[in-house]
């Protein structure tokens, strides 16, 4: 799985990758091509980088060379075609040649701009005698055209066709002799495309290197402004202090709203949560899945601080719009999804699986019936669960947790569908009862439902439990 | 083009940047079968053209940059010639790349900027762009000296159109989209008309106490009409940014003017020479001495007979 896989399925991480400010094309496109990190030792070597580059970014002294290092990037074009052409014994043109002229000219100033880090992977190959080849009258200018220091013979076929000019001679002959000054020419170019073909591989690294720099200076810029945090990488468990849901927290900040963010921990137990509607589960499980994501692409985490585990995948089951049912039914949909998970957990490698609401499009005694076989299926296994759900009478033993609702010191007249974001406290409790909250109808009460329907609902519940 | 640069060059101390506006693709020179329109330059001149013409130079020439956007026939390649010699040139498709483009043929060195433009796409001539104009006219408008004469006075009169007073500049200078009036005390009032184009459905607010109209857009044969058939239509004053948004023909934005009503312009248009080509791209040639004669009686400007 690649990046550009990954936030066609999470708009959470599309959110974040968009607000990365990169410099170069290549560093755009590479970004897209980031893999899915399984491998603990290039996992933690990866965030090591990113927090070297956040000091690097954080020392003021090194105000003016981040700026210099940004604009060389700006620079930067890609010379990749040319480098497949090369490899395929091909003549480089005018422009190609002055592309890699430039490539290596803003390589060799970025290698001597980075001069002061110390990251093995940042180290740029020495291009210079890529350039010599580019550049016989040693200017070092961004500049290039076949040189007429190249050959004599040009030099003086050059002169000739000037002449014939100067003479006004025939438009033929003067034709004729620019003709062979193009022939020239043309062999010349050969002989410096099969002389640039032994720094193919440097030419390869080095747009692997600069990538990887411009990839790293975004995020880690983005992080610093963001209060993002390094995750440690864990072998057994899952925890976050202060998480929080960037998406979600900008739209609040528009509307002088702020987002509380909460605590969590997660050991191989699964977890139930459960929580009234509009208490945040869902908001929940969609930050874990995008701090996994985040996690496992080599990115810092929206809270103060975490640990996390490496897993072989993250399985996740939330019925927003974003999702594809290709014509399924809510129900068959949400039911393949659980075959497919469990299928993919019994064989034993870790997954990380969150599901919003299971079963909750079926009837309440087969939908617990199905939750409960799930979270006893699911805890014989190596992988991570959490699950929400509305369903009282869950048995199986599992860990629950309980988003803690409606604030009870409230005043309901001070209620109002604007504010009630400040109303709930969105904090996880651990719950040992099997009751789910009933709050739906407060809710429905203070979104301002229609107060004889509320009233009545009521009645038939009290009339229930007599 | 060749005429200017052939004029420039006895001025040694002056590097000239040339580019064009660019074509859209299709090489209307296998339409007509015309020659292509090479340009001659001199040593040390920079321009900008598409790599396709790059390719089929006959000039030798130092590339300084390459563009990252595209064009149809490539990115744009600005360059230095080293020697003398002909070149096509195409250079960006729009506006504000063209704006872009001519900063940076100054940065790479140049003292002055050429943009080969076309009367079809005259709005490469907006003052916003480029800060003087030289109109090409000649036999390629027409074969008929009086035609000619005709639509370049034309032109001419548009690039006089007064420019509106500096209170109401300021006011409107930044308003991109839209239709606006003025009130006596010269507020600004957004009339609430998405486009010229939909005119039709609102006239009702065009027509009101306030006279003086400020469109943001094109004005067209169809909003004058519309204003010529009020009764007070010569108390009419229309501003436009300038004279390529004058999109109407020449018949009735005259017809307009002789009714009373009044055209400004936001950004006057420094039109400081013509040229004439008596020599159509098909071979036929124009009795060059009747025209110029023809042309000075109407145009009070340098008029330059490119052949001399």
């Amino acid at each position: 799985m690649n990046l550009k896989k990954a936030i066609e399925t999470h708009n959470g991480l599309k959110f974040i990758i968009n607000k990365l400010s990169l410099s170069s094309s290549i560093g755009r496109q590479a970004l897209m091509e980031l893999k899915f990190i399984k491998d603990k030792s290039i996992l933690e070597r990866e965030l090591e980088i990113t927090s070297e580059i956040m000091n690097f970014l954080s020392i003021d002294y090194n105000y003016t060379r981040i700026k210099r290092i940004r604009s060389v990037l700006e620079c930067i074009n890609d010379i990749s075609g040319s480098i497949k052409l090369l490899e395929k014994d091909g003549v480089l043109d005018d422009v190609s040649l002055f592309e890699i002229k430039s490539f290596s000219l803003l390589s060799e100033k970025l290698r001597d701009l980075l001069k002061v880090l110390d990251i093995p992977e940042l180290k740029l190959p020495d291009l210079d005698k890529a350039i010599e080849i580019l550049d016989p009258e040693k200017m070092r200018l961004y500049q290039f055209y076949i040189y007429s220091s190249y050959s004599e013979e040009l030099r003086e076929k050059r002169r000739l066709w000037e002449e014939a000019k100067a003479r006004e001679e025939s438009e033929e002959k003067i034709l004729s002799i620019y003709v062979e000054c193009l022939e020239i020419e043309e062999e010349i170019r050969k002989d410096l495309s099969s002389k640039l073909k032994v720094f193919i591989p440097d030419f390869i690294l080095s747009l692997k290197i600069i990538s990887k720099l411009d990839i790293t200076l975004g995020k880690a810029q983005y992080f610093i402004d963001n209060k993002f945090s390094k995750p440690e990488i864990s072998d057994s468990e899952f925890s976050f202090k202060a998480l929080f849901y960037p998406p979600l927290e900008e739209i609040l900040k528009t509307q002088n709203q702020e987002f509380q963010r909460i605590d969590f921990s997660l050991d191989n137990k699964p977890v139930l949560i459960t929580g009234a509607n509009m208490s945040g589960k869902t908001i929940i499980l969609k930050s874990l899945s995008l701090s996994q994501f985040l996690f496992q692409f080599g990115f810092f985490i929206p809270c103060e601080s975490s640990q996390l585990c490496i897993v072989e995948d993250i399985l996740i089951s939330i019925d927003d719009q974003q999702n594809e049912k290709k014509g399924l039914s809510s129900f068959a949909w949400e039911i393949l999804n659980l075959n497919t998970f469990l299928q993919k957990a019994k064989q034993g490698k870790k997954y990380l699986i969150l599901i919003d609401e299971l079963a909750r499009t079926t009837n309440p005694i087969e939908g617990v019936a199905i939750v409960d076989t799930y979270l006893e299926m699911i805890s014989n296994t190596n992988s991570f669960s959490i699950t929400t759900t509305h369903y009282s009478g869950i048995k199986t033993r599992c860990r629950r947790l309980r988003v803690k609702g409606i604030r009870k010191d409230i005043i309901k007249e001070e209620i109002e569908i604007k504010n009630i974001q400040n109303l709930i406290d969105y904090s996880l409790i651990e719950d040992n009862s099997d009751q789910a909250p009933n709050d739906a109808l407060n809710i429905a009460e203070i979104i301002g439902v229609d107060k004889d329907f509320i009233y009545k609902a009521r009645n038939y519940i009290l009339n229930k439990e007599e | 083009m060749n005429y200017v640069l052939n004029r420039l060059c006895s001025y040694p101390n002056i590097k000239a940047g040339i580019t064009s506006i660019g074509i859209d693709g299709e090489k209307s020179d296998l339409v007509t079968n015309t020659k292509k329109p090479e340009i001659f330059l001199y040593p040390n001149t920079f321009f900008t053209t598409v790599e396709e013409f790059y390719k089929s130079k006959n000039i030798i020439s130092n590339i300084l940059s390459v563009s990252k956007q595209k064009t149809i026939l490539g990115r744009l390649i600005t360059s230095q010639s080293i020697s003398s010699g002909k070149i096509m040139i195409s250079g960006p498709n729009n506006n504000i790349w063209l704006k872009d483009l001519i900063d940076e043929l100054i940065g790479v060195g140049a003292d002055i900027v050429l943009v080969d433009g076309a009367i079809s796409r005259m709005s490469f001539g907006s003052p916003t762009i480029t800060e003087a104009m030289i109109l090409s006219t000649g036999a390629n408008v027409s074969l008929d000296i009086k035609a000619i004469v005709k639509k370049t006075s034309f032109v001419y009169q548009l690039t006089e159109l007064p420019e509106v007073e500096k209170e109401i500049k300021d006011k409107i200078f930044d308003l991109d989209k839209g239709i606006y009036s003025m009130d006596k005390d010269n507020n600004i009032i957004d009339l609430d008309i998405p486009s010229v184009l939909l005119i039709d459905k609102y006239k009702d607010k065009l027509i009101s106490e306030y006279k003086d109209i400020y469109f943001s857009g094109i004005i067209t044969d169809k909003l004058l009409d519309l204003i010529i058939n009020q009764k007070s239509s010569h108390n009419y004053k229309i501003i436009v940014k300038d004279f390529t948004k004058i999109f109407s023909s020449q018949e009735k934005t005259e017809l307009f003017i002789r009714k009373g009503g009044k055209i400004n312009v936001v950004n006057k248009t420094n039109l400081i020479a013509i040229t004439v080509n008596p020599t159509s791209t098909v071979g036929y040639n124009l009795n060059s001495d009747e025209l110029i004669d023809r042309l000075k009686q109407v145009i009070p400007i340098p008029i330059y007979n490119i052949k001399d």
